[in-house]
């Protein structure tokens, strides 16, 4: 009964966020839900009742309803390692798994009471209960039946945000790929966390702060194709390898249909096309042309950012720009050709007084852009967490940064949603994070304010449905307006502020 | 979580803490060594009344004004009240800032980016008395636009910390066209370095040998000064020989101005105290005071002392591995003589109140405090708080208009107006 309430408004929540497919209704029977998971005997007994290890396998189970036809992506059968036993079955149907390992099975519950959320993919949502399974979030309403095994995290009053979104890292996890040498007890990777970030970039590789453990580490790789696209020679290679590689795949489309259509004769007249114009260093190229890569160039001068706005427009490319200092002085371009662009808003270069146009950084920058339908992702100068005591520009206060954005005039939601679902959009990961929505990672921000309020902290960050910091617990900034079991977060506006753009300057 | 709501607290009279009416003010030329003491420039400077929503004048009963009208005239404040008790008298410009804030120009008591930075450390001498920063001040370089886009009006331009003793330091405004025009006071006070960077001096010197060759070149300028006393009260006939390099210290031990101290590190912090403060009897600002420099908070409190804290804000204790917030840490042992300075260009001048909302973050929970931080205490431990770090009736026209407080990073700084001149408008060319 319990359990098909869940059912019943994950059901709701997620039809109404347009995710009907990602939730499912726990089963019924026993609560083996899992049936479709490879047989456990392929796992290593000492795992077994470790809950951490279950975070992010959670996410590849078909949890679908035993009944309904494996249909679209069931993961499950066909990801299971292949040096698995030939012998050991691979069957589905749930009359046939091995009934002898229920721990392995047993599904993690981890729930939010009491906060305020701020799912930035929809309106904030007073006392909502977050219901997350296997590190994915289930449901979220008021009300919700909470299963009795449950991890409960009571954040009344407190404002839940989704986990932060670093657009680029250094020293946080390891170098990529991460897996092979993120330090899960690092203290770098308490401070990550101690700031809200649940992913960071390494490299091209998008990894989770799983502290603790690497069960979810990666969220994924080979995020872009970084171009070189600085100078003249190296645009006039691009373009040129763009170039043919679409005209191969042009003569690719003409040869195939004659081959369809001939009546045989022509067919052998017909020459394919090369093939090797697509392989070797051309084939990432062929994955921009297709779509199925986006591109990151690192451009900051208003000519470059033209450049590379004609790049995506004559060739229907991807591209995510790193840095834009002079984006706000082409935002409508950007805009149209719908670039990407992650920024900082301190990066004020100084204008070059020789040049008879509009140079340097601007403050407003990320506003303006904004402002123009560009897609912003706010990052902060310096991609590290620093010790150095030199406070505020560094990961540590990646909010902080964004908060410069809203001096520059972007609106505040607006900021909140450069260093989260935006930030996610911008890295191509927006399907996993960035949102408090059904079906997302359950990774989220628990501050004691407005995450822009530059007296807030950080009170627990949750990644992959785990508390992998909890302010109270750690040494770091435990002491820092220590949480009490009476702890309110004040509502707290020390002045209205006026929400209207300041004067754009001339 | 205490956080201090700023609230309208009792209009109190304000006195005229400054004698004299505009651009009455004595120059007085001493020599290289002596005071100097800038004009105000009277004349064109524009008439202005400030329509605001909220003043925060950090005045000595830390009066708030919600709507109120700020009148500014010869470069001084005439006039500060509630929009209901005073008329804004004909001839005066109106500037509309109903919706904000204004609050005095900010005084940062730390600075090396008003002059060249090229000559900040002429590492002579381990100590090199009677060098000056007024030689090297450079009024409208980009720094300054900097400073003023973040509402800084007033700095202490000081040489580096390359030696134990780098020379004098000079107050000056962010604001005016020639050195005349911006000097507040010179010297401003005398800078000493102890510890850390000095050691990077020629022959590796250590902390034994900086301490003992500090206090003899302080010995030598003790004497001075008390042969000079000792025959200005008649005690000796003959008057001393006058010396350039040392005359200029007569004012310190006078306590006209203070000691500006680059000290951190809990023994360094101790040693500065203990020696210049104790035994010297010098009116000592410690600067920096960071890493575990808050665990001598105590002495700072017994002596009255002013600790302006920065640019680092938190120091991680190793031992205990805990992050603590400088400032908080001095704060939480009651010591209120607490300023924050940025040390531009090592963070820029214009994040002054960044500095201060990073003191917050780090757990000190007066909202108000670091505003009066960066404010009023940083020309009070500079001894020109008759002039500036308030806005008082009778004082500079140094005002910041902000869209809030200034202390939030979300808050823009609209219009700088320093000795009653706009120096900084963001609606003509946005800085920051």
């Amino acid at each position: 009964m319990r359990h098909s309430l869940i059912a019943i408004a994950a059901v709701i929540f997620a039809s109404t966020l347009g995710l009907g497919g990602a939730a499912f209704a726990p089963s019924s029977s026993g609560g083996d839900a899992t049936i479709s998971e490879p047989p456990a005997t392929t796992k290593p007994d000492g795992d077994k009742k470790k809950r951490g290890r279950k975070g992010r396998r959670g996410r590849k189970r078909t949890d679908a309803p035993t009944s309904a036809p494996t249909s679209g992506p069931t993961t499950a059968p066909t990801s299971a390692p292949s040096s698995q036993p030939t012998t050991t079955t691979t069957s589905s149907g749930p009359a046939t798994q091995p009934t002898s390992q229920p721990d392995e099975k047993k599904d993690s519950y981890f729930v939010l009471t009491g906060g305020i959320i701020h799912t930035v993919a929809g309106p904030d949502l007073q006392d909502a209960t977050v219901l997350c399974k296997n590190g994915v979030i289930q449901a979220i309403g008021r009300s919700l039946a909470v299963p009795e095994d449950a991890e409960i995290l009571d954040v009344s009053g407190m404002h839940v945000y989704p986990g932060l979104v670093a657009c680029s890292s250094r020293g946080i996890v390891g170098s990529e790929p991460p897996e092979n040498s993120t330090d899960v007890f690092g203290t770098n990777m308490t401070l990550a966390l101690s700031g809200g970030l649940s992913t960071v970039v390494t490299g091209n590789t998008a990894a989770k702060t799983t502290f603790g453990t690497l069960e979810g580490h990666v969220l994924r790789k080979d995020l872009f194709v970084k171009l070189s696209f600085a100078t003249g020679a190296q645009k006039h290679k691009v373009r040129e390898v763009l170039g043919k590689v679409r005209q191969y795949l042009r003569d690719k489309a003409a040869y195939d249909k004659k081959k369809a259509d001939g009546d045989g004769e022509d067919d052998e007249d017909a020459e394919a096309p090369d093939e090797g114009l697509v392989k070797g260093g051309n084939a990432k190229y062929l994955q921009l042309i297709k779509k199925e890569k986006t591109a990151l160039i690192q451009a900051d001068a208003q000519h470059d950012l033209v450049d590379v706005c004609r790049l995506a427009q004559d060739f229907g490319i991807r591209i995510v720009v790193r840095g834009a200092n002079e984006g706000w002085t082409v935002p409508g371009l950007l805009g149209r050709a719908d670039v990407k662009v992650i920024v900082t808003p301190r990066s004020l270069p100084g204008k070059n007084e020789q040049i008879n146009r509009p140079t340097g950084g601007s403050i407003e920058n990320a506003a303006v852009m904004y402002d123009h339908g560009v897609d912003i992702a706010v990052t902060t100068g310096s991609a590290n967490v620093s010790l150095r005591g030199i406070a505020g520009r560094d990961l540590l206060n990646l909010p902080m940064e964004a908060a410069y954005a809203v001096r520059g005039g972007l609106p505040e939601a607006a900021a909140v949603e450069s260093i989260t679902l935006g930030a996610a959009r911008v890295l191509g990961i927006a399907d996993r994070v960035g949102s408090i929505e059904v079906g997302k990672d359950a990774d989220f921000t628990v501050c004691d304010g407005e995450v822009l309020d530059f007296f807030t902290t950080v009170q627990w960050t949750i990644v992959n449905g785990r508390v992998a910091y909890d302010k109270k617990a750690e040494s770091l900034f435990g002491h820092i307006r220590p949480r009490t079991p009476t702890t309110q977060p004040a509502p707290y506006k020390f002045w209205p502020r006026p929400f209207r753009r300041p004067a754009a300057s001339e | 979580m205490k956080r201090q709501n700023v609230e309208t607290s009792k209009r109190q009279d304000i006195e005229t803490s400054r004698l004299g009416g505009a651009g009455v003010v004595v120059v007085v030329l001493l020599g290289v060594s002596g005071f100097f003491v800038a004009p105000v420039v009277a004349g064109d400077v524009p008439r202005l009344a400030i329509k605001a929503g909220k003043i925060i004048t950090m005045d000595d009963v830390d009066t708030i004004v919600n709507n109120g009208v700020v009148l500014l005239a010869d470069g001084e404040v005439e006039a500060i009240g509630k929009a209901s008790e005073i008329t804004i008298p004909d001839g005066y410009r109106v500037i509309d800032a109903e919706d904000e804030w204004v609050v005095p120009g900010l005084v940062d008591a730390h600075d090396h980016s008003a002059g060249s930075l090229y000559d900040l450390n002429d590492s002579v001498y381990l100590t090199n008395p009677g060098l000056r920063t007024i030689d090297m001040v450079v009024p409208r370089n980009e720094r300054m636009e900097d400073a003023l886009a973040g509402g800084v009006t007033t700095v202490l331009v000081i040489p580096g910390s390359g030696t134990n003793m780098s020379g004098f330091g000079t107050i000056v405004k962010t604001y005016g066209n020639s050195v005349e025009d911006v000097v507040i006071r010179a010297p401003g006070c005398l800078k000493i370095a102890q510890a850390g960077n000095p050691e990077r001096y020629w022959f590796g010197v250590g902390r034994t040998m900086m301490n003992w060759n500090l206090g003899q070149t302080l010995e030598k300028a003790k004497a001075y000064h008390e042969s000079w006393t000792a025959y200005e009260k008649g005690e000796t006939p003959e008057a001393p020989q006058y010396d350039l390099v040392w005359h200029g210290f007569r004012g310190l031990f006078e306590k006209k101005y203070p000691a500006g101290l680059h000290t951190q590190w809990y023994q360094v912090y101790m040693m500065s105290i203990l020696m210049l403060h104790d035994r010297f009897g010098l009116n000592i600002v410690t600067d920096h005071s960071t890493f575990d420099s808050y665990k001598l908070a105590s002495f700072v409190k017994e002596r009255g002392m002013y600790s302006v804290v920065g640019p680092r804000q938190f120091y991680l204790d190793r031992r205990d591995r805990t992050i603590n917030g400088c400032a908080a840490r001095f704060a939480e042992q009651g010591v209120t003589r607490l300023g924050i300075n940025t040390d531009a260009p090592v963070v820029s001048q214009k994040d002054l109140s960044y500095q201060a909302a990073m003191a917050c973050w780090l757990g000190w929970d007066d909202h108000y405090a670091a505003l009066k931080s960066v404010t009023r205490i940083g020309a009070e431990s500079l001894l020109i708080i008759d002039r500036v770090g308030s806005l008082e009736k009778g004082k500079d026209a140094d005002v910041g208009i902000w869209t809030g407080s200034p202390i939030d990073p979300r808050s823009q700084c609209k219009l700088t107006i320093v000795n009653g001149r706009i120096a900084y408008d963001a609606k003509v060319r946005r800085r920051y």
